[in-house]
């Protein structure tokens, strides 16, 4: 991290000693950024999600990726090759261990883009070794765990910022503009649907097969937390749709569109106060244990209602006077017609990523909270987790955002919390 | 809801392995959201949790059931996994770990800070964090 006290920050703005054949660009000439200022980046997983993601930080000039992280023998290489061709050389080290990444002094940050169940793990090992972190969502997979990531956020001194990008995207903000505006009227409800992806449908026995070499794909360490489970195929592929190992799609949106409304509604530190809701499962059984369709219905203290559901991905805001609604691929409309008038509304599509990018490696150097800092990320997570409790126990839920406890369910409140697989912990 | 009733409606549980159908689970899970606010109904869902707990059932069946215990178990559990708990087994370990979770009980801290003698490595490791996130 910059300008921090701990022992791995590198300290920037200082001029470090040219090397004898230093190249221009690491120079700092031709308006290259001086080797010495630019931030030393490691790669934590490399997916798809993460490939799209660090193609954006290889485009800061101040950015300089050094290593890359998978537990997957060819998707590292993959990086490391993404990453050696762009500097055009051979230096970026490839590994399977994060912990190779997180014991160099020299690297400044973390992007971390892995499945969900590492993501506060890696976050807090991160911030611990000194590193600022930049982190996928969902950044959590209980309402504890979130927590526990923003207590070590704040001992550590970290700059952590989630990896909801439509926080920077000049076509949210527009939306939280007209919101604000009046145009709509009195914000009343608001509709956030997170789409019926056949995604959510996969399904699989998951028969155990022997776990191939670690060298290949390291079976154990991609477990990480998760409860202990053969090796399976599909096991690996269905991720996402087990509670063991992700959240379903309310986790996989619900970080995005919730902070967008409590942004818009100026109370990112808000809450609803209550829930309810109904959903559907794969009841044949199998990897896919959480719900492929639903409707939750939250309401805040004021009055303000909730809904998140299975409909076409985006986000609709409902006033006494009209509404408006953004499609996750960008397009914008509302009624009456009014609502937009004499507007431009800019392009919002969701892969618009690198203002928010840009936003945390300025807070890296400033040390200022990045837009989506943990305590902000951490509320948005939540009211999707209490989402999810309130389906998986199929009964109305009240929500104490004070206390972070819910009201008068020892069960929910059970549920806040979830043992880690060892030697895992935030 | 008897005790019968609820085997008879689950049945196959016990002989749930991994890269079977979990179809008796989402049952179970319905029975014990029905079950909600009946004290009764909870205990004799709490028993037959147990007893796949005591039987030789697989380890993928005892997780089962611990997931399950990690919502409605109470202390009359917490004998069955305390066997789990100094089983030797790490599978075991971390599956009574799960079950035990955050559940306000003196008895499951007791237990678990008795497991945490034999224990070494990873098992140890299961152990003390969840003391330390129970604050016990």
């Amino acid at each position: 991290m910059l300008g921090g006290k701990q022992v791995t920050r590198r300290k920037f703005g200082k001029t470090a000693a040219a090397p004898v054949f230093a190249s221009a660009a690491a120079l700092g000439l031709n308006g290259a950024t001086p080797a010495s200022d630019r931030i030393a980046l490691g790669v934590v997983g490399m997916g798809g999600r993460n490939r799209r993601n660090l193609t954006t930080f290889l485009e800061q000039k101040d950015v300089q990726a050094v290593a890359v992280c998978d537990l997957f023998a060819d998707r590292r290489e993959f990086g490391k090759k993404m990453v050696d061709d762009h500097y055009g050389n051979a230096d970026c080290r490839a590994t399977r261990f994060h912990e190779e990444i997180f014991d160099r002094a020299d690297i400044d940050a973390v992007l971390i883009g892995t499945g969900d169940r590492w993501h506060a793990v890696l976050s807090s090992l991160a911030a611990r070794a000194g590193k600022d972190v930049y982190c996928e969502k969902p950044f959590c997979l209980t309402i504890a765990e979130g927590r526990a990531l923003a207590n070590v956020v704040k001992e550590t001194g970290a700059v952590w910022q989630c990896g909801t990008q439509r926080k920077s995207n000049p076509g949210y903000k527009f939306l939280v503009d007209v919101v604000n505006s009046g145009r709509i009227g009195k914000l009343r409800a608001v509709r956030l649907s997170f789409g019926a992806s056949g995604n959510w449908r996969r399904n699989s026995f998951a028969a155990p097969e022997p776990a191939p070499d670690s060298e290949a794909f390291d079976y154990d360490r991609w477990l990480g937390q998760a409860p202990w489970a053969p090796y399976s195929p599909d096991r690996v592929a269905l991720w996402r749709v087990n509670w063991d190992t992700g959240g379903g799609s309310i986790a996989d949106m619900g970080p995005h569109f919730i902070e967008t409304l409590q942004w818009a509604q100026g109370g990112e530190m808000d809450a609803p106060a209550t829930y309810e809701g109904e959903a559907a499962y794969r009841v044949e059984g199998g990897v896919n244990n959480i719900p492929y369709w639903y409707e939750v219905r939250a309401r805040y203290a004021d009055g303000l209602r909730l809904y998140l559901d299975t409909g076409a991905k985006g986000l609709k805001f409902i006033g006494d006077k009209g509404w408006v609604f953004l499609s996750d691929t960008g397009g914008m409309e509302a009624k009456p017609a009014s609502v937009l008038q004499g507007l431009d509304p800019p392009d919002a599509h969701y892969l618009i990523q690198e203002p928010h990018m840009r936003n945390f490696l300025d807070c890296m150097r400033s040390r200022k909270l990045p837009r989506s800092h943990v305590e902000t990320a951490h509320r948005t997570h939540t009211i999707v987790h209490c989402a999810n409790i309130c389906l998986r126990l199929g009964r109305p839920l009240r929500w104490d955002a004070a206390g972070e406890r819910f009201i008068g369910d020892d069960e929910a409140n059970r549920m806040i919390y979830r043992s880690m697989r060892a030697p895992w912990k935030v | 809801m008897t005790e019968t009733e609820i085997r008879k409606r689950i049945a196959g549980i016990d002989t749930y392995d991994f890269g079977k159908s979990t179809a008796p689970f989402f049952e179970l899970d319905e029975i014990i959201n029905r079950a909600h606010g009946d004290a009764a109904a909870r205990r004799s869902v709490e028993r037959v949790l147990i007893a796949v707990l005591e039987s030789g059932a697989s380890i993928a069946a005892k997780q089962e059931a611990c997931r399950r215990l990690w919502r409605i178990g109470t202390d009359m559990s917490v004998d069955a996994l305390a066997k789990m708990l100094g089983s030797g087994d790490l599978r075991l370990v971390e599956a009574a770990c799960y079950a035990i979770g955050v559940r306000p009980s003196a008895k499951a801290d007791a237990a678990l800070r008795t497991a945490l003698s034999g224990q070494r490595g990873k098992g140890r490791a299961a152990i003390e964090n969840l003391l330390r996130d129970r604050g016990a």
